[in-house]
């Protein structure tokens, strides 16, 4: 090796001849040898049509250059490049060509050129797209329809038309012009009913509603029966629904155990509240992307609760893994799932496929989607408390004032001598006692209370086999002493020099996350929710819940769930971290308290291998947690601190439904270190060194008594006056604990108790009024943290950090400032029509495409450049432009819409119309339409009566049939019938939903489903054949029929029938069949036509009639 | 809406009138007359199931999917691995990646031996004495990889090419691509022996493409499919009610333009008639020969042999009736899947008793009616386990090197393809995805993998996504 390198270097210095000539032996060899190989082997995946993993082995720039994880060959040393070690086989993840080893001749070539130095011509990379040309096409691409500005426009101005009654219709109408095609009639009042109230209520008009609509003769009819329909609750069921498919709305996370997200619910009802209020379409963006970070937020007007965060619970919807092998992959596909759903409801674009690489066809890079992914790595998961203040803020402020009124009382009233006095002759007396003096002796002698006297002497021989680290284990070791003071102090001496060194030893190695001593370190430090922690840590003299048993101070440089009442609850979370060191120490007590390391934003911490992120926190004395996160070292965390009746998210519903109510859970934790030990390290004992000095100077009995008394007395005056306790933050927690121990020995409390007595009463009420509060699955902001580009889309695959920023093609590439996510400033960008124009046209499109089945652009979740362009752009446009003028109102938009004689043609085509568009593009009749799953099960609900229009609430679970299997399937069924509620309470599990709504197209909850598909398959129509529901409905109509008209007639009756199964009287023919099928069911049955079962059998026969499921 | 043609082709009105004429009371008659109406291949109306030519001449019709819930052991089944024999109890002398358990133990031989069978020689367990008689049937691919390590994802992506929830499933594919030969079932049946995989029945699934090419459900036992009896007490009931139906539904297409819906949902309801009478004909094993019976263990002691050996059997029935797709999931044994974290011996064991006599039957069966030239044979789990211990006596998930083999249907017989490393932990030569296998299998139908597409979410999707090859090299 030395000699090469230094005829290497001799030749050099010689000059360039020699080396130029070795070149060109080189590059010959590369020629004769290694190209052909190259082209034979590896091209074809790694040349100019494909390059896998960015790399390209055809021309000699690229070779340099190497792939996107880097060079791919250190010329020199076979060892350390990669291609060689790919074609080795040497490592498991790399192995190249990947259909079989090279032969060891061919690997043996490749080797003897990268130890010459990897020699290769010079040569121009062919010209293949330059940076500039894919700015041009970008340009190009830019230009699109969608990304536009708003254009105004105005409705055409037509010839005189009786036809046209809005100025949708104008717009319809200029093309049918242009087309030569007729417009249908226009629907009869039936027919329109029927179809509004389904359009708007996906239920069936009721006899009253129908009877009222028909027999309304003036003009504007129709116009008031929208108002009626506008204005019904089950409005926001309807429409709302339709928002459901677009947000994958599900209330488990699939995967293996199908894991609730506790409390989905609430958005479902947030969603359906927010439709029936219309609530500005805008604000209702802005509270979906964040909703956390509004202040004030929108509550509920009825019950207070906070309204806007719930609607950030729509990027918690998706599926979730319980133990990832690959925990950053999981979040990239998380975030991956978060991204396509935001891009594609609220924006129409397809924004996931810039995932690995640019996109193919959108003018969207792969930088936007990782400007865009950082938003989501800045925010959390959390259940937030959605109570309004007044539920918990105002007995929390009142608990406070009573508790600090207590111990205001005390430090004022206390006399210092007096404590003093009684406090050491207490514990001489005990010393005594320890000694073997008898306690009423030794009670006398120093005029203390015999009570006293034996508490003293318990909480002494309490400290019997406590370290000294604690100052009352030196009174018992000294009172206990055999050989005299003197030569115990001496053990003492050394035993604390030992202590202390250990203790500054057991630090190096650490450091120091969070002591909880600055109210502005924990400002920057964590984000706390709820109620139980208060918003910075414990400091100074602060007394502990006047319902506490004992009273206590509670312990300083501490966050503490349990400082006011352990009824309420809260979760602190720490700012984000990168896991630098391989074990995480957290000093903590509590009772059902948890502490959680959440690595990636991972949440559902879990065996197999999370299991250890999540630590139980069950043992009252503080004592250390170890969490060992070596495995994860460079991920980025954050610690939660929690105390919460909510399980964590990898549990199942029936846990969740038992723990849904306020528990005396706490935690309390004092330090949080990072080590590179495995051991936690442990504190020095200040104040046994002050103590340990006093008695140096005087070895008596007396001066360690005496000065047991000082510290507790100077500590009190100390918070009398407000100052702090002690110069130092341990010592002050030590003379806390100091006062604490004599306090619930009863040495000091007598005074505390009569104080605080008065006071506890009232305490006590309030803190029994505290409830469970309210949660919902939301988002949470967390520290600033950009994403990097994962390069083709793996995340092991690190490229440039990209700071956070909404799509270039909206809003350039300027970065959001922002310390927290950035969302807010994301969602008014989004949300301004100058910045987003695409965001009311896709919004008007899709109300367009649920009364008319179609949109106006027909693909109403991609309005890129693989979307379809709008049939009738100047329509989009206009309604968009209305929708902004109007207040982003979506019910203006239905009634502008329903109002149109487009809306109100009959679904009778004029053949001439047909024959020139048979797609009816162009809107001249009102296309059929088949209900969706969940207004057919509701119709069938409607008409047999049985329908519960209760709303909200926690879903009924579904019913569960025997075809329902695997892993998470819940223990119990739901009723057959659902209770009767209407089919959006259903329960969404993920892996087990309902069949009959599959049957009929139910989406699965995976991703943005803008339009359903419409299926025909047999399992429908055994649906409605056979199913038990279906029949038990049936039944249950003819119950009701037979109920209401018990002594009609049979035709009386099967009118009643058709009306309320079709809003329409039946026809002669039908009547007629109807009539037959009764005597026929009837002579089967061995019957006549008042028996149940005939007039099951018709109803049944109605149910399956396809007019009760196709809508003209 | 994406693809027309799954509203049914358009039939005329006079050709609509006429059948609703006869219609059901037809129908119902021709069911009751004949126990065969389900041989019928009734291809009156077209319609999404309606059998269509392949991109070119395929060698197989028909696929079973012997699915191997849980993962089933590379090293104790068909890749013997001799050095794990040899380095029993030591460390594995090998970089380990992260396992799903994380709980790393030594290496672990396996509890059985390898014996060689056929003409082929090729070396197969005796878990599996009964497979390994068909060895000369079997083209072993010793070289699968995945790219997941939980099951959920596995299975997805085993089943449709993806590592999450929402695509629709291999099944779903080809019938999407192929249509069907039998119009009375579906032409996508999944026999459920009691498992349905984690991930749930999302891995039968049509995802974004219609519900017409779902995996539809054959439950083991007395009801096999949801909402198949009628609730009538008499046939007369029903037809009466079907009757009615039809006269009331002739009025409704006189009432509006868009008939096509209406004529299709017609049309479904007369599918799902024959269903009620096609499914439980099909199901009805008595006129099977005891020898057949036996010949799939139906007269086992192990209940759990009898149930797969009734699914092997009805996957038989399906075939030869011409269903496309039919996919099988194990029984419960008792002892969980084939995922054996610990007591391998045990569960190992009670999994492969179950179904080693049916499936040898399954293929001796096809084999002696000649189906098994047209037939796809597929057996595989979602990934294979790790050479090394878990804990003491189990094996954890390994998606870098496990066996999946294929039988009929154009495959080489007797042979093997690809490899493992000395330990049998990573693939090492001729890496099979599963992209591959799913590019292989839509190949053997006469499907090009690249053009079977369906555009959804701005993109032309495929089973293969933007991957897959063809292994031309285990083609007969």
């Amino acid at each position: 090796m030395y000699l090469r390198a230094v005829t290497l270097f001799a030749l050099a210095a010689v000059g360039l001849h020699p080396a130029e000539s070795a070149d060109r032996a080189g590059i010959a060899f590369f020629e004769e040898k290694i190209r052909p190989l190259l082209v034979a082997r590896c091209v074809k995946c790694h040349g100019p049509t494909v390059q896998k993993a960015g790399l390209r082995l055809d021309r000699t720039p690229y070779i340099r250059t190497g792939s996107d994880s880097g060079p791919v060959i250190s010329p020199g040393t076979p060892d350390r490049s990669k291609l060689i070690r790919a074609v080795r086989y040497q490592d498991p993840d790399l192995q190249m060509p990947p259909t079989g080893k090279l032969s060891k001749a061919e690997i043996a070539l490749l080797e003897q050129w990268v130890r010459m130095g990897a020699p290769m011509p010079d040569e121009p990379s062919e010209p293949a797209a330059s940076q500039t040309d894919q700015n041009s096409v970008f340009r190009q691409r830019a230009r699109h329809w969608s990304y536009s500005p708003l254009r105004r426009v105005y409705p055409p101005v037509l010839d005189a038309s009786d036809w046209a009654t809005s100025p949708v219709d104008l717009f319809v109408l200029r093309r049918h012009r242009a087309a030569g095609v007729t417009a249908a009639p226009p629907a009869d009042r039936a027919t329109l009913i029927r179809r509004a109230t389904y359009d708007l209520l996906g239920l069936p008009p009721s006899l009253d509603q129908l009877q009222t609509f028909l027999n309304d003769p003036r003009p504007d009819a129709f116009d008031r029966l929208l108002d009626r329909l506008l204005a019904s609750p089950h409005y926001g069921e309807r429409w709302g629904r339709h928002w459901l498919d677009l947000v994958r709305y599900a209330e488990t996370r699939g995967h293996e155990f199908d894991f609730d997200i506790f409390n989905a619910w609430r958005y479902r009802d947030y969603v359906i509240r927010a439709f029936n209020a219309d609530i500005p379409y805008d604000r209702f963006v802005l509270e979906h992307i964040a909703g956390d970070l509004l202040d004030p937020p929108r509550r509920d007007p009825g019950t207070g609760l906070n309204e806007s965060i719930v609607a950030t619970a729509f990027w918690w919807l998706g599926e979730g893994k319980h133990s990832p092998v690959a925990v950053k992959r999981e979040e990239a596909d998380r975030i991956a799932n978060q991204l396509n759903v935001f891009g594609k409801a609220f924006l129409g674009q397809t924004l996931v496929c810039a995932r690995c690489h640019d996109h193919k066809f959108d003018p969207i890079r792969q930088e936007d989607y990782y400007a865009m992914a950082g938003f989501l790595t800045s925010s959390r998961y959390q259940q937030a408390f959605l109570d309004p203040p007044e539920k918990f803020a105002a007995p929390c402020s009142h608990m406070g004032t009573l508790r600090d009124r207590a111990l205001r009382n005390w430090l004022r009233h206390f006399d210092p001598q007096r404590t003093t006095l009684r406090l050491k002759s207490a514990l001489l007396a005990a010393c005594d006692v320890l000694q073997g003096k008898p306690v009423d002796v030794a009670a006398a002698q120093h005029a203390v209370p015999t009570t006293e006297v034996k508490s003293a002497v318990e909480l002494l021989r309490s400290r019997a086999k406590v370290s000294i680290a604690d100052p009352l284990a030196v009174a018992f070791r000294l009172a206990t002493a055999q050989t005299g003071i003197d030569s115990v102090l001496g053990d003492l001496q050394r035993e604390w020099q030992t202590l202390a060194a250990e203790a500054a030893e057991s630090y190096r190695p650490v450091t120091v996350f969070e002591g909880f001593w600055s109210r502005s370190s924990f400002a920057r430090n964590w984000f706390a929710t709820g109620y139980a922690f208060g918003d910075r840590p414990v400091h100074g003299a602060e007394l502990g819940p006047l319902s506490g048993e004992p009273l206590r101070l509670l312990e300083p440089g501490t966050v503490d769930s349990a400082r006011l009442s352990k009824r309420l609850e809260g979760v602190l979370r720490s700012r984000t971290f990168p896991i630098e060191r391989p074990y995480i120490h957290v000093l903590a007590a509590g009772q059902g308290g948890r502490i959680h390391v959440v690595i990636d934003n991972f949440v559902l911490i879990r065996n197999p291998i999370y299991g250890d992120l999540r630590q139980v926190v069950d043992a009252p004395e503080l004592r250390w947690y170890t969490i060992d996160v070596s495995m994860w070292r460079g991920e980025r965390a954050y610690i939660e601190i929690v105390d919460s009746s909510m399980p964590t998210p990898s549990h199942n519903l029936s846990r969740e439904a038992k723990e849904e109510r306020p528990r005396d859970d706490w935690i309390r934790v004092d330090e949080i270190v990072f080590s590179d030990d495995e051991r936690p390290p442990t504190h020095s004992a200040p104040l046994t060194g002050r103590l340990l000095a006093a008695l140096r100077d005087s070895p008596r009995l007396e001066t360690l008594c005496t000065w047991y008394a000082n510290v507790v007395v100077q500590t009190l005056l100390r918070a009398r006056s407000e100052q702090p306790l002690a110069d130092q933050e341990q010592e002050a927690k030590d003379r806390v604990a100091l006062v604490n121990a004599f306090l619930h020995a009863g040495l000091l409390g007598g005074v505390l108790a009569e104080e605080a007595e008065p006071l506890t009463h009232e305490y006590t009420a309030v803190e029994q009024t505290l409830g469970a509060p309210a949660r919902a699955p939301a988002m949470s902001d967390g520290s600033a943290w950009n994403e990097y580009v994962h390069i083709r889309g793996i995340p092991e695959n690190k490229g440039p950090v990209v700071p956070r920023r909404f799509l270039a093609i909206f809003a350039g590439t300027t970065p959001i400032e922002s310390s927290g996510s950035g969302r807010l400033q994301l969602a008014r960008q989004v949300i301004d029509p100058a910045v987003t124009p695409v965001l009311p046209r896709v919004m008007v499109n899709r109300v367009w495409q649920h009364h008319f089945g179609r949109g106006i652009v027909p693909t109403p979740d991609d309005f890129g450049h693989m979307g379809q362009p709008p049939t009738h752009p100047d329509l989009l446009e206009w309604l968009a432009q209305y929708f902004i003028e109007h207040d982003w109102s979506v019910k203006r938009l239905h009634r502008l819409i329903m109002l149109s004689s487009t809306y109100r043609m009959s679904g009778r085509a004029d053949p001439g119309a047909v024959a020139r568009d048979p797609n009816n593009r162009l809107y001249h009749h009102m296309p059929l339409r088949r209900l969706e799953a969940e207004a057919i099960r509701d119709a069938i609900l409607a008409v047999s009566g049985r329908l519960n229009r209760t709303m909200f609430g926690p879903g009924v679970l579904p019913y569960l049939t025997p075809f329902m299997e695997g892993r998470g399937r819940p223990s119990t069924s739901g009723p057959l019938d659902g209770d009767g509620r209407r089919s959006i309470y259903i329960n969404v599990r993920r892996n087990f939903l309902t069949p009959m709504l599959l049957v009929f197209d139910y989406p699965v909850p995976f991703t943005t489903i803008g339009q359903r598909s419409v299926s025909n398959v047999p399992a429908q129509a055994l649906t409605l054949m056979n199913s038990p529901f279906v029949v038990q409905q049936a039944r249950r109509w003819a119950e009701k029929l037979l109920h209401e008209l018990p002594d009609s007639d049979n035709e009386v009756r099967v009118r009643r029938l058709y009306l309320e199964a079709f809003s329409r009287e039946p026809t002669a023919t039908e009547l007629h069949a109807a009539m037959e099928f009764l005597a026929a069911q009837a002579k089967e049955y061995g019957t006549d036509a008042n028996d149940i079962r005939v007039w099951a059998d018709l109803c049944h026969v109605l149910f399956n009639v396809k007019e009760f499921i196709f809508i003209p | 809406m994406q693809c027309g043609n799954y509203m049914g082709r358009p039939i005329s009105r006079r050709e609509m009138l006429l059948r609703c004429t006869a219609g059901f009371g037809a129908l119902a008659l021709t069911a009751l007359m004949s126990e065969r109406s389900y041989g019928e291949r009734l291809r009156l109306d077209g319609g999404p199931l309606a059998p269509k030519p392949p991109h070119y001449k395929p060698k197989a019709r028909n696929v079973i999917f012997l699915y191997m819930d849980g993962g089933p052991s590379q090293v104790d089944t068909f890749d013997p691995k001799p050095r794990l024999d040899r380095e029993h109890g030591q460390p594995i002398k090998m970089k380990v990646p992260r396992t799903q358990f994380n709980n790393v133990g030594n290496v672990l031989k396996s509890p059985w031996k390898f014996r060689r069978y056929g003409e082929s020689g090729i070396p197969v367990s005796d878990l599996f004495p009964n497979v390994a008689r068909c060895v000369d049937e079997l083209c072993i691919i010793r070289s699968m990889v995945s790219e997941f390590s939980e099951h959920t994802n596995a299975n997805y992506f085993l089943h449709t090419g993806f590592g999450q929830q929402g695509r629709p499933s291999m099944g779903a594919w080809i019938t999407y691509g192929l249509g069907t030969d039998c119009q009375d079932v579906p032409g996508f049946i999944v026999l459920n022996g009691g498992l349905i995989p984690p991930g749930g029945l999302d891995n039968f699934a049509s995802g974004f493409l219609p519900a017409t090419f779902q995996g539809s459900v054959f439950k083991y036992g007395k009801h096999p499919v949801a909402n198949l009896v009628s609730p009538e007490p008499s046939r007369r009931l029903q037809s009466n009610k079907l009757r009615l139906m039809q006269s009331l539904d002739r009025t409704v297409l006189g009432r509006i333009s868009d008939a096509d819906a209406i004529e299709s949902a017609i049309r479904n309801y007369e599918l799902a008639f024959r269903m009620q009478t096609a499914v439980p004909a099909l199901l009805d094993l008595r006129g099977e020969t005891r020898a057949t019976r036996k010949l799939y263990g139906l007269d086992s002691d192990y209940a759990p042999t009898r149930t797969y050996g009734t699914l092997c059997l009805l996957a038989r029935r399906l075939v030869e009736r011409g269903v496309r797709f039919v996919e099988l999931t194990c029984p419960n044994v008792g002892a969980d899947r084939w995922d054996q974290h610990s007591g391998l011996k045990e569960g190992h064991e009670r999994n492969a008793r179950a179904v080693d006599q049916p499936i040898a039957g399954l293929l001796t069966d096809l084999k002696a009616r000649g189906l098994l030239e047209e037939t796809i044979v597929l057996w595989g789990g979602e990934f294979g386990r790790t050479p090394m211990a878990q804990g003491t006596n189990g094996r954890d998930h390994n998606p870098f090197g496990f066996t999946m083999w294929l039988a009929g249907g154009g495959v080489k017989g007797g042979t093997v393809y690809g490899a493992t490393d000395e330990y049998g932990y990573f693939a090492v030569e001729n890496k099979v995805e599963i992209h591959d296998l799913h590019a292989t299998i839509l190949h053997l139908l006469g499907i090009d993998h690249t053009r079977l597409t369906f555009r959804f979410g701005g993109r032309d999707m495929r089973l293969t996504d933007v991957k897959g090859r063809v292994l031309y090299e285990i083609l007969a």
